[in-house]
């Protein structure tokens, strides 16, 4: 019987790689934003009202014969940078700030908070940083699509590596990505959330997020 | 005479949001396949039904790999007419459109797609076996639902009207959605292919209306 099902792996490594911890459990994780993001490029037709991140609401826009970014989950690690880069037209060059690190791919959070269809966000994101209670933000990566009669995959995955000097509890984990507004801007837009339960990375050890999309016909 | 009194009856019920049809399991993304044929001399729905659409096929998985990836790396995928494309989220103008649907009225090119063919589908399904043309089916614009959900289930919903002009009856066995891709002409491929044993029967006159319904479950 055909489907599409998520699996969510998380890891513990120590401080020389070595595995530690491994559990997968499936993610039940899509939710509204999911389609709110991916609804303009399917219909080609705005949406409105939509609460990105911060909970403020947005449009979500179409721009007829471009490339959009809606569902981009791809991202640089940290929190955000700068680049210098032309913008799409090719006209100018100025600095812009992707969107990325913290606020784009797999994001880990310490609330355990139901995941309900309307959620905006995760409940109490974790910050990328090295202060107490953050942990340091790796890229995220979107590689292994393979296909084996009747299934296909790929994987989401991105590292987090906690240099605080104390434990970090990650109970909860989801997807963010950008929606375009047709207006030379972006917001970002929580598409995924999952309760991991507990998992308790302690200092010098990376965790290890995975997202597998799997089709089985 | 006792006076007329007016009185209020308070009741207080809670109004749970309207339940969202779906035969997905929780944790599951995929669609739900509805079908409905109306008579529209006599108003009334002949046949209705509702199943789990159950081939999200390769193109599918792919599109959605170059997407969440930005990718600008070139993934070779198999058109509807069994050429092989390279497709990626290059910049404009080079390479855009992914997951687009809208068809317009009489486009059999993309958009949802009907066909007779009755053979199972599998993953590396890049067609629908036996197109329908539009002249024995008129094929409507697409047109869409905007995303909703309740408290379990997320969708929105691709629906076209297929209006049976052929002069006899016409069984439908096969359903697909087709996406198109610009990489300097319009390229199209299949995203989900779905088959029904025995059918669905559009009397001549009649009209098939088709529903995919993208959902999710938590």
């Amino acid at each position: 019987m055909g489907k599409i099902i998520t699996k969510l792996g998380l890891a513990r490594y120590d401080s020389d790689r070595q595995l530690i911890e491994k559990r997968t459990q499936p993610s039940r994780s899509w939710i509204k934003h999911f389609f709110d993001v991916t609804f303009p490029l399917f219909a080609q037709q705005q949406l409105t009202n939509i609460p990105d991140v911060g909970a403020n609401n947005r449009t979500m826009g179409t721009l007829s014969g471009s490339p959009k970014p809606n569902l981009m989950v791809g991202s640089p690690g940290g929190s955000v940078q700068q680049i210098l880069a032309a913008k799409w037209n090719g006209y100018s060059i100025n600095y812009y700030t992707p969107l990325s690190g913290q606020n784009n791919g797999i994001i880990v959070g310490s609330n355990n908070t139901a995941v309900t269809t309307g959620d905006n966000a995760l409940n109490t994101r974790i910050n990328h940083g090295v202060a107490a209670g953050e942990l340091l933000y790796g890229g995220t990566e979107i590689f292994g699509l393979t296909f084996a009669n009747p299934n296909g995959s790929f994987t989401i995955r991105r590292f987090f590596e906690n240099v605080s000097g104390g434990d970090v509890t990650v109970q909860e984990c989801g997807i963010y990505c950008p929606g375009w507004n047709a207006a030379e801007y972006t917001y970002q837009f929580c598409i995924a959330r999952d309760i991991t339960g507990a998992i308790v990375v302690a200092t010098t050890e990376i965790l290890e997020v995975t997202y597998t999309v799997q089709i089985t016909v | 005479m006792p006076r007329a009194q007016v009185g209020l009856n308070c009741q207080l019920k809670k109004v749970e949001p309207e339940r969202i049809h779906s035969l997905l399991e929780p944790g599951e993304l995929g669609a739900m396949l509805d079908l409905k044929v109306f008579d529209p001399k006599t108003g009334k729905i002949t046949e209705q039904l509702s199943k789990k659409a159950e081939s999200y096929v390769k193109q599918f998985l792919q599109m959605l790999f170059i997407k969440m990836g930005a990718s600008v790396d070139v993934i070779s995928m198999t058109d509807t007419g069994g050429v092989a494309r390279n497709v990626s989220e290059a910049s404009y103008p080079t390479s855009y459109t992914i997951f687009e649907t809208n068809a317009a009225i009489t486009d059999v090119n993309y958009g949802i797609i009907i066909g007779t063919g009755s053979t199972a589908p599998t993953i590396n399904d890049n067609k629908i076996e036996t197109l329908i043309a539009h002249a024995t089916m008129n094929y409507s614009a697409v047109t869409f639902g905007a995303p909703a959900a309740d408290n379990t289930t997320s969708q929105f919903t691709i629906t076209r009207n297929f209006a049976n002009v052929s002069g006899g009856a016409v069984t439908v066995n096969e359903f697909a959605l087709y996406t198109r891709h610009w990489d300097g002409a319009f390229r199209y491929f299949c995203l989900i292919r779905d088959v029904i044993g025995g059918g669905i029967a559009v009397p001549n006159g009649q009209t098939l209306t088709v529903n995919y319904r993208l959902q999710a479950v938590l």
